[in-house]
């Protein structure tokens, strides 16, 4: 089941790392394969692996019996008291409220621990019905917003061209219009644009009432290199620490997981999040078709990192813990390049996120193509909220 | 797959100690500050296992775990 590209370093501890190993807790389930934007940066639409095509559109009940099956079947061989679904797309609400149904009734009769559901979504189809099946389902979602109209019109449009802003806020304020809406809605999560400004994104945050927003860096890596105006190595860098001062003086009553997990990791911690710090990460993410993938925005590699020719019609959840795609992330530093090993700030980074780290000549065994802008967010973090030794 | 109780975290090398960093006194009582006090607890707990998936989600759920 290997393939071809780099996923750890040459001198890789297999046996080391194999305490890090871990069940999956974690099922993201793309339920549909299509989305209603079009946005310029999605790793799903806009990469080099264009699968999305030749999958179905929607999970079959077919394949839905077999997801739930094989997490059935992890979850009695793990002995696992929890799990979680994550439905996903594409865009998940496409999917429809009946089918959305069927799936939460087949997931929780197969599945016989208690399995949490959640859901990303860009929240334009929300409406009454979906909203009182979430609620009814404590089914959390998160919901896509860059920040103000400006911001978000730049790459969150339609296929047509036309912006996504008041729909998205819209299905906020409807979320919100409920009583139980705290248990609905998790948060807001934003892209990392260097050309809007921090201030804007934090005071559209606030009026809009959220209590949670996370960042997402831009989707780069070293073949696909991130905008960087004259060059700068350290403009995402500043652009998150310029966030962070805000945040911390005037708003941080909204929570923002990217900087306090980063304090977390700073204070000693474990990392909740996928792209800071070194932990186990234990999802795994299952297509419309039931391919098996490490993590969906490897799309912006390429088919070569997706396609681990692993599907739950053939093959068990700890059979795909076997591909190093999945088990070079459950294997704490030793999957990480020498130059990340040797790091100053390894504890509080972990080498960034995987698909950052990609590079034609070395796989993932790199640095984060962030991580000079990494670097500089750690140090100034660190001498604005700890004290000097 | 060895079963092993320990968070995912790895011990750090040597020339690092986390841990032992002071809160400046001008933040000690910001919330966010507060809150990544309360992340660290619980990712100190070892009767818990963190879930990880905030690319794919803003939020993270907490699976309370025998693993």
């Amino acid at each position: 089941m290997q393939n071809g590209l780099q996923w750890t370093p040459q001198d890789y501890d297999y046996d080391a790392s194999l305490k890090f190993r871990r069940p999956i807790y974690t099922f993201i389930v793309k339920v549909a394969s299509r989305c209603n934007l079009d946005c310029g940066y999605c790793y799903v639409y806009q990469s080099p692996d264009q699968s999305w095509k030749s999958k179905p559109q929607f999970l079959s009940s077919a394949v839905l019996e077999q997801v739930a099956r094989r997490i059935q079947e992890h979850v009695v061989t793990h002995d696992l008291n929890e799990v979680s679904v994550v439905f996903h797309g594409g865009e998940p609400l496409l999917a429809g409220v009946d089918r959305l149904k069927d799936y939460v009734t087949v997931l929780s009769s197969t599945i016989t621990c208690p399995v949490k559901f959640g859901m990303q979504t860009n929240g334009i189809l929300l409406d009454k019905e979906l909203i009182a099946f979430l609620s009814e389902n404590q089914i959390r979602i998160g919901i896509s917003l860059d920040g103000v109209r400006t911001n978000n019109d730049r790459f969150r449009v339609y296929h047509d061209g036309r912006s996504s802003y008041d729909e998205t806020v819209s299905a906020i304020r409807l979320v919100q219009s409920y009583p139980e809406h705290k248990q609905i809605l998790g948060g807001i999560l934003v892209v990392v644009d260097i050309r809007n400004k921090p201030i804007e994104i934090l005071r559209a945050l606030d009026d809009l009432g959220v209590r949670g927003a996370n960042l997402l860096l831009p989707d780069s890596n070293y073949v696909t290199l991130p905008f960087r105006p004259g060059g700068d190595t350290t403009a995402y860098g500043k652009w998150l620490h310029e966030f962070f001062v805000l945040w911390l003086e005037s708003y941080s009553h909204i929570e923002v997981p990217y900087f306090e997990e980063i304090l977390n990791l700073m204070l000693g911690g474990v990392s909740t999040s996928e792209e800071i710090g070194a932990q186990s990460v234990d999802f795994v993410i299952v297509e419309t078709n039931g391919d098996i993938e490490a993590v969906d925005t490897l799309k912006m590699v390429g088919r070569e990192a997706t396609f681990l020719n692993l599907n739950v019609a053939r093959n068990s959840f700890d059979e795909a813990i076997t591909h190093p795609a999945i088990y070079s992330r459950m294997s704490g530093f030793n999957s990480l390049c020498d130059t990340c090993k040797e790091c100053e700030h390894l504890n509080h980074c972990g080498g960034g996120y995987l698909p950052h780290r990609y590079s034609a000549p070395n796989g993932f065994v790199n640095p984060s193509v962030y991580c000079e802008d990494l670097k500089y967010l750690f140090a100034q973090m660190r001498s604005h909220v700890f004290k000097t030794r | 797959m060895e079963e092993d109780s320990t968070p995912a975290s790895q011990t750090a090398p040597s020339n690092q100690s986390p841990g032992e960093l002071e809160v400046n006194d001008a933040v000690a009582q910001n919330p966010a500050v507060l809150r990544a006090f309360r992340r660290l607890q619980a990712s100190q707990d070892k009767g818990d296992h963190m879930s990880h998936y905030t690319k794919h989600s803003s939020h993270a759920q907490k699976h309370s775990s025998t693993w």
